[in-house]
């Protein structure tokens, strides 16, 4: 019962009360305070999540064929988070280590970018109705008009590649936008109504 | 109590929202008809595309997103996830859902043992393959997202929550299985690449949506309906502006709402 509500009734109250305290110069203060509490329960929640993680790989260790890739991690994980204490984010090892390995992974990683674009783009592009012609004819003109080639064939080509980007591209983006940002009220209106309990980890109920 | 300039009429907007829908909850508990809500393809999808990986006896994958809990788009996504791991769980399907935020993974573990708990299945939950803590970061997340895809062959791939960069890789490599693959999202850099390589993409405010369609609960519905009439009083609201703007007169309605 307590571990049910209790979670729901902070949220609901703390939602609530950040809400006013945004348009109350009374208890404005509380605000901030708030962020900080925001912050600090942040740090509890990565901790939460590396001992549910290491919880995981833990009863990994019995299964053979997943034992390597357990340890793999944990020699990681714990490796990065002694070195990081041992000489905080600073240190030339600590910078090293991470110069050295995330930074060209995800170098490497984001290039396949480029491949996987120009499969999407031939796909989207084939003219198999009327709004994928369309579509076509728009993409062809604001490359064009993104490339100094495009003026030297028309100068056509950036005034519409122009018109294209700022009118009916931007339309349709902040229609977009201006949804979303309904969308996301709605959700927050929602948990602190006690509709919307699924991010306490019991499904809909 | 005193209130910030400008902050009246937001409050008093936010405050008849809420009675919007405390009047819509009755409305609806009294047993009164509510009005329909249109279909939306995506979330209608995701039953054909857990079907279909049901009968071909492969995986469905579930990932949602960079961003962590202070984030609403993976608030949204957890009814979706809930609604999917019951699915699953109801027709013995394997279901791989996949985290890359360290605060997000204890709250999908809970979401999906919940789901397979009510679908009355515990026993075919396992909680080392089924919810995965793959990676921490978009980079190492979409290699990891990539290579499982491929090993386990999923049939249908379902991405709901805040994305970046990974999007087109992972839905290349979905579209590339031959996978049904249902999306949604709240970010618009995102959504092109979305549209372009998965079969559904529930566009912004349609994923928000997403819990309450699923739910089929009264209560949920009624929500929804008092936030369309908001969206409706916004969509007026836009509309008085850019009328007013073009006429040169915009500043009567900015002093009004600013007040």
């Amino acid at each position: 019962m307590l571990k049910r509500y209790l979670p729901f009734i902070m949220a609901v109250g703390i939602g609530l009360s950040y809400i006013i305290s945004g348009s109350s110069p009374v208890i404005s203060s509380w605000k901030a305070t708030l962020d900080k509490w925001f912050l600090i329960s942040t740090a509890f929640a990565v901790l939460i999540g590396t001992a549910s993680l290491s919880q995981v790989h833990w009863r990994n260790l019995r299964r053979p064929d997943r034992r390597i890739y357990s340890v793999a991690l944990g020699i990681a994980l714990y490796g990065t988070i002694l070195l990081g204490l041992i000489q905080t984010g600073r240190g030339a090892q600590y910078q090293i280590l991470y110069n050295m390995t995330i930074v060209p992974l995800e170098a490497a990683i984001l290039s396949q970018i480029a491949f996987y674009i120009t499969s999407a783009a031939f796909r989207v592009l084939r003219m198999r109705s009327f709004e994928a012609s369309l579509m076509l004819v728009s993409a062809a003109i604001v490359m064009l008009y993104n490339v100094p080639i495009g003026a030297a064939i028309w100068p056509g080509f950036p005034v519409i590649g122009k018109w294209l980007m700022n009118i009916p591209n931007t339309a349709a983006m902040r229609a977009i936008t201006m949804g979303a940002a309904l969308g996301g009220s709605a959700t927050a209106i929602r948990i602190f109504l006690g509709l919307e309990r699924s991010y306490l980890g019991g499904g809909d109920e | 109590m005193p209130i910030f300039s400008g902050q009246l009429i937001v409050m008093l907007i936010q405050v008849s929202v809420a009675i919007l829908i405390y009047f819509l909850i009755q409305h609806a508990k009294a047993g009164h008809r509510l009005p329909k809500i249109r279909r939306l393809a995506g979330l209608d999808a995701i039953d054909e595309a857990i079907g279909r990986a049901t009968e071909m006896g492969r995986p469905v994958i579930f990932a949602n997103g960079s961003n962590g809990l202070d984030d609403a788009q993976t608030i949204a996504s957890f009814p979706v996830l809930s609604y999917v791991a019951h699915t699953c769980a109801r027709y013995d399907t394997k279901l791989i859902a996949v985290s890359y935020v360290a605060p997000v993974y204890p709250v999908m573990e809970a979401i999906v043992r919940a789901g397979y708990i009510e679908a009355n299945k515990q026993t075919s939950y396992d909680p080392v393959s089924t919810v995965r803590f793959i990676a921490s970061g978009w980079g190492a997340a979409a290699s990891a997202l990539q290579g499982t895809m491929r090993r386990e062959r999923v049939a249908a791939c379902i991405y709901m929550g805040a994305f970046f960069a990974e999007t087109t890789m992972i839905c290349e490599v979905g579209a590339s299985l031959g996978a049904i693959q249902v999306a949604g999202t709240a970010s618009t850099a995102q959504l092109p690449f979305m549209i372009s390589s998965c079969d559904y993409t529930l566009i912004g405010e349609e994923y928000y949506a997403a819990g309450a369609y699923l739910s089929k609960d009264v209560v949920q519905r009624a929500n929804l309906i008092a936030l369309d009439y908001t969206k409706v009083l916004a969509i007026c609201l836009i509309l008085l502006g850019a009328i007013m703007a073009t006429l040169g007169n915009a500043s009567a309605l900015t002093s009004f709402l600013m007040l």
